[in-house]
């Protein structure tokens, strides 16, 4: 198999030796590290909740109309008597699976256009480079207006504003990385072996790329969780009767007066989901990058 | 010769972004003629508001009309209104660059000052700092609007929760009203400038001129704000240009919080009354804005730093 030599070529160039599972290493390296252990716990906790919490968020009058919080029902109970903590839970739900599924969607278009245009140059690095600028500078919130207006308002709009915006982002990192490596001896000795131009881009620039961007992803859920819940708030994302983070904010806003804890509760726990994100992707960027941790660390 | 060259390459993005904006408009769900013709109006009236409204020519034709209607000023009608989407925008941009303003104004001011005493003074300063611009960067705009608003309007009614008022006869009343929407809209940028200043001063206190200067016999906080500062600020307002889109993004939310008669108050209304002609100018000027901040913040890079120059 010319993979696996190319593969051994490759390693031997880069480091000389087999690495420990790249995964189990970054996952140690985030519980060495106050910062990403928090990170851990508080996103563990949020996806429990998401996943844990029993009861059904529609059933109406399951409690008095803007309850307090009580044991049966921890956060109290929304305008029509339904348990908003069940309501939270079922928004935590659909907020990290439209983030995650739209970040990898658009993350995983935006590698394969940034690999293919440093690697090719030319007129379709021209293309999507275009496009990027276009892009970036672009405050996702409009973005995301944009986009559910016309394709009506729901989860699915969402979900490909999220991709939209997410696509720039690891274009970019993708068509850096190509860039660099694509030049460097392993990829020369791969291509001396006959490899084309697809068997070096999967194997052997696409493994150089997905370390950096790894990052980039846990930032780019925390992008998505925010934007999912503020066009929630806005009308334009997740429709009822489905709960999403921030429709339950947004009512929750006409109640301030009566039941307070109805806006504190949801808000704390996309405080809390968001904290956790931003925790583990501080202690990422370190782990990931050797030099700025001390020696001892490494 | 940077400055021509620089706004050559400006064009073809921003007719790039005018394709997309005409684009996405025009696949819009819901029949515009319809809702100008009004829910009892018979198809052929409907037909003939259509033809009208120019809407059965081909896109192509309907894009270039509009560029050039775009270029004159016309923005057209409100369907919904009926005022001159020209008007809805002049009454709407000064609210918006009040509240900009006022939000950018007082991130600079909390953000400067905080990461210029986290890096002066270290220690517990710095890790307050720290906590500060970590949550500023966490918290989503609506949840600490929601949260001044609990706390300032509801509990300690010391600020009115939501609206706006005019600036002329009564000053202090319109500042109460500003306070809460900047106040939110200032938190996530103080904090990235915060984070910033005390970053790059932490660095450039390091510098060998830095010691030359405190050698000479100056102060920690002359050394700071003589030497350190200038230089440290400089890459400031490239930060400050690439966040002047996040505050734009904030403002649509914020001016929906508080009901703030702005720009993106008027888009987020016109999206849901599918307003065509005021989404289109709307996301227009936003566009535009975002990209004269970006090329300007390109042009003054140059004007501050003597050290770059363009070839």
């Amino acid at each position: 198999m010319l993979t696996s030599r190319e593969a051994r070529l490759a390693r031997v160039s880069v480091s000389g030796g087999p690495r420990p599972r790249p995964g189990l290493r970054v996952l140690r390296g985030l519980w060495a590290q106050p910062g990403g252990r928090w990170g851990l716990c508080l996103v563990a906790v949020m996806f429990t909740v998401a996943l844990g919490v029993r009861g059904d968020p529609a059933q109406m009058g399951v409690g008095a109309p803007l309850g307090p919080p009580t044991w049966a029902h921890l956060f109290g109970t929304d305008e029509f008597g339904r348990d908003i903590l069940s309501r939270t839970a079922q928004g935590l739900r659909i907020s990290l699976g439209v983030s995650l599924g739209a970040v990898t969607a658009g993350g995983a278009v935006g590698i394969a256009c940034g690999l293919i245009a440093g690697y090719s140059r030319g007129v379709w690095d021209a293309v999507v480079s275009r496009l990027a600028d276009v892009l970036l500078p672009y405050p996702p919130i409009l973005v995301g207006i944009a986009l559910t207006a016309v394709l009506g308002a729901g989860a699915w709009s969402v979900a490909a504003a999220i991709a939209l915006v997410s696509f720039p982002l690891f274009m970019r990192v993708a068509r850096a990385v190509s860039l660099v490596e694509q030049s460097r001896e392993y990829v020369e000795a791969a291509r001396a072996l006959g490899a084309n131009a697809l068997r070096i881009l999967g194997g052997h620039l696409l493994p150089n790329v997905l370390p950096p961007l790894l990052t980039q992803f846990t930032v780019s859920i925390a992008y998505a969780v925010i934007l999912e819940s503020g066009l929630s708030f806005l009308g334009v994302g997740v429709q009822p009767p489905q709960a999403s983070l921030g429709s339950l904010l947004s009512t929750a806003r006409s109640y301030l007066g009566q039941a307070p804890t109805y806006a504190v509760f949801p808000g704390a726990v996309i405080a809390a989901l968001l904290l956790g994100l931003n925790l583990l992707s501080d202690t990422m960027r370190t782990v990931l990058d050797p030099r700025s941790l001390p020696k001892g660390a490494r | 010769m940077y400055v021509v060259s620089r706004a050559l390459q400006a064009i073809p993005t921003l007719a790039v972004a005018a394709m997309l904006l005409f684009t996405v408009t025009h696949l819009l769900p819901g029949n515009p003629a319809l809702i100008y013709a009004g829910p009892d109006a018979t198809p052929d009236v409907v037909a003939a508001v259509r033809r009208s409204m120019g809407l059965n020519d081909p896109l192509p034709v309907q894009f270039a009309r509009w560029v050039e209607r775009m270029g004159r000023g016309d923005f057209g009608k409100s369907v919904i209104s009926g005022y001159t989407v020209a008007d809805l925008l002049r009454q709407s941009v000064g609210p918006t660059v009040e509240l900009a303003v006022a939000a950018m104004a007082l991130s600079l001011a909390v953000g400067l000052a905080l990461g210029i005493v986290a890096a002066i003074r270290r220690g517990a300063w710095l890790r307050a700092a720290t906590a500060f611009s970590s949550l500023a960067l966490t918290l989503p705009n609506f949840w600490t609007a929601i949260l001044l608003i609990l706390v300032f309007a509801v509990a300690l009614r010391w600020a009115p929760p939501s609206g706006i008022a005019p600036l002329l006869p009564d000053p202090g009343r319109a500042l109460a009203f500003l306070v809460l929407p900047a106040l939110t809209l200032s938190f996530q940028l103080s904090g990235v400038i915060c984070r910033f200043t005390q970053g790059t001063l932490l660095e450039v206190l390091r510098e060998d001129y830095i010691r030359t200067a405190r050698a000479k016999g100056l102060g920690q906080t002359g050394t700071v704000l003589q030497h350190a500062l200038p230089n440290a600020m400089i890459p400031l307002v490239t930060v400050l240009g690439i966040e002047f889109g996040r505050l734009l993004g904030g403002v649509v939310i914020v001016e929906w919080i508080f009901a703030w008669p702005g720009l993106g108050r008027l888009t987020v209304q016109a999206i849901n009354n599918r307003d065509y002609a005021v989404i289109q100018a709307a996301l227009l000027l936003l566009t535009i804005t975002v990209l004269g901040v970006n090329f300007a913040v390109d042009m003054l890079y140059g004007l501050i730093d003597p050290r770059i120059r363009y070839s």
